[in-house]
């Protein structure tokens, strides 16, 4: 087993830079809001600091911060500022908050289409597609079962492809 | 084909250099914020306790000296003693070396760690290591690894009144002194003049003090015996606290959130199958239909999953303080499971 717990500003430092994409990504596929993932982001590796775990290859390490991500997510979703906002409802707002975001986005309708799912089948859709994960691994990132996932998988292709027509899913 | 458009559509989303920047100013603040590991900082507090020992320590060594010879630091009596791995110098020269280091008042925090009697494997260090931590505490490690030892282990020149003189260790040898006695057994070895004045002089143990013994797992390793040399009348607030454990978070009265079942309803058992996490007092019986939330505590590194006769129950609240499962008693008797799915 390998050790790899990192204990110099350098070391944690680079963690950040080299994970910092992935969480954001997953924290603004989660939330629609380019605000809330610099929160959730900043949040995330402030955990990762305090916990300072040691983890026993990347693969952990990234899981690591997949889950507390989601976490961070759930809490900052839950937290008194943030109650207005009912996450399993698709945003009508997402990307008009971020003019650049939003050029992107407009340009986009993958990203629009993927935005106005609900939560649970984002967040499963986005973890299969962009992180390349097992369902296995998003049953447990998620903090659910396999049978779960797939059918949030199943539901959400299904909504894609009303969205999107002529879309052709890989798996 | 979509897996490719998702890619390209996600690559404009990033953080922007400058948060990364404030990020990483973030990490460096807590990292360099962050308190040195407990064996460092037991330096410290060993090698000032080595030195208050060593003033004071006449009375400690002799009364190891009379109940079990100078196995002080095996007996675990005086972390002080252990820590310097050596017995007591001369007194003159180290109350004046108390002096030197500036601790005239023992800060409470390093009182409370001395008296909650920190294992001596982990108290004890060499003066390299404590140099490295804490220089002044490593003068006095050293000042006593160098003390001239006779046969039986003791310095010639020891004193054990003279400690008790120097207004640097008083606070210290008035928690002692009540339950010292000399080599007879029969008398203190300090007057009771002394002992008052010096506990007068004692600054109050804050209550951040004694929570940092209580967050320390040499605690487990307390002695109740030690209490013999902490100051009767002050011992309960000085004991370090029980370690408390996710299943003993404090426990809430169930919340009834609807009642559905009717007075005559017929009551069923419930069963809890390891309740670790759980902070709500689940009831053990209901009726069919009574709906109660059952609450865990938030648990960052894996998630929590609750089944009822294998089937999960709906998480229903989400919330930093914590995670709340609605359940409806069903119309039989009924087993609840708490799980952890992961192991991050």
């Amino acid at each position: 087993m390998t050790e790899l717990s990192l204990r110099t500003r350098e070391s944690f430092d680079a963690v950040m830079r080299k994970y910092a994409d992935m969480v954001y990504r997953l924290a603004y596929s989660r939330t629609g809001s380019t605000f809330d993932a610099d929160d959730i982001l900043q949040e995330v590796f402030l955990r990762y600091i305090k916990a300072d775990k040691t983890y026993n290859d990347e693969e952990h390490r990234k899981a690591w911060l997949l889950r507390i991500t989601i976490n961070c997510t759930r809490s900052y979703a839950s937290s008194a500022w943030n109650r207005h906002t009912d996450y399993d409802e698709p945003d009508p707002n997402i990307g008009a908050e971020d003019p650049a975001l939003k050029n992107a986005e407009t340009k986009n309708d993958v990203m629009n289409a993927l935005m106005s799912l609900p939560e649970k089948y984002r967040t499963a859709i986005y973890l299969l597609y962009y992180e390349d994960m097992s369902v296995a691994q998003i049953a447990k990132t998620v903090g659910t079962s396999e049978t779960n996932v797939k059918t949030r998988l199943s539901r959400g292709r299904e909504m894609l492809k009303e969205k999107l027509e002529g879309v052709e899913f890989d798996v | 084909m979509f897996k490719e458009q998702l890619n390209m559509s996600f690559e404009n989303i990033k953080p922007s250099p400058e948060l990364l920047d404030r990020i990483s100013a973030m990490m460096s603040e807590e990292v360099s914020r962050k308190k040195p590991p407990l064996q460092m900082r037991a330096v410290k507090y060993a090698g000032i306790a080595a030195a208050v020992a060593l003033a004071a320590g006449g009375t400690l060594l002799a009364v190891n000296n009379a109940n079990h010879g100078i196995d002080t630091a095996g007996k675990g009596y005086s972390i002080a003693a252990a820590a310097a791995d050596t017995p007591v110098t001369a007194l003159p020269e180290t109350a004046a070396a108390v002096q030197a280091a500036g601790a005239e008042e023992p800060a409470a925090e390093e009182m409370a760690i001395l008296q909650a009697g920190i294992p001596v494997t982990e108290a004890a260090y060499t003066a390299e290591e404590a140099e490295e931590a804490e220089p002044e505490a490593a003068m006095f490690i050293m000042a006593a690894d160098s003390a001239p030892v006779d046969e039986n282990g003791m310095t010639a020149d020891y004193d054990a009144g003279a400690g008790a003189e120097d207004n640097a260790v008083a606070p210290f040898v008035a928690k002692i002194a009540p339950e010292t006695t000399s080599a007879d057994g029969e008398a203190p070895l300090f007057p009771d003049a002394v002992a008052e004045a010096a506990e007068a002089a004692a600054p109050p143990v804050p209550e951040e003090a004694i929570m940092e013994i209580a967050s320390i797992e040499s605690a487990d390793a307390y002695d109740p015996s030690r209490a013999a040399i902490i100051d009767g009348a002050s011992a309960d607030y000085l004991l370090p606290e029980e370690p408390v454990s996710a299943d003993e978070l404090p426990i809430e009265e169930p919340t009834a959130v609807e009642e559905t079942a009717e007075d005559e309803a017929e009551v069923f058992i419930i069963t809890v199958d390891d309740p670790t996490g759980v902070i709500t007092d689940i009831p053990k019986t209901a009726a069919c239909g009574e709906i109660f939330e059952i609450k865990t505590g938030v648990v960052y590194d894996a998630d929590v999953l609750i089944y009822a006769d294998g089937e999960e129950v709906a998480r229903t609240h989400y919330d930093s303080d914590y995670w709340g499962f609605m359940f409806t008693m069903p119309d039989h008797d009924v087993v609840i499971t708490v799980k952890f799915s992961g192991e991050w």
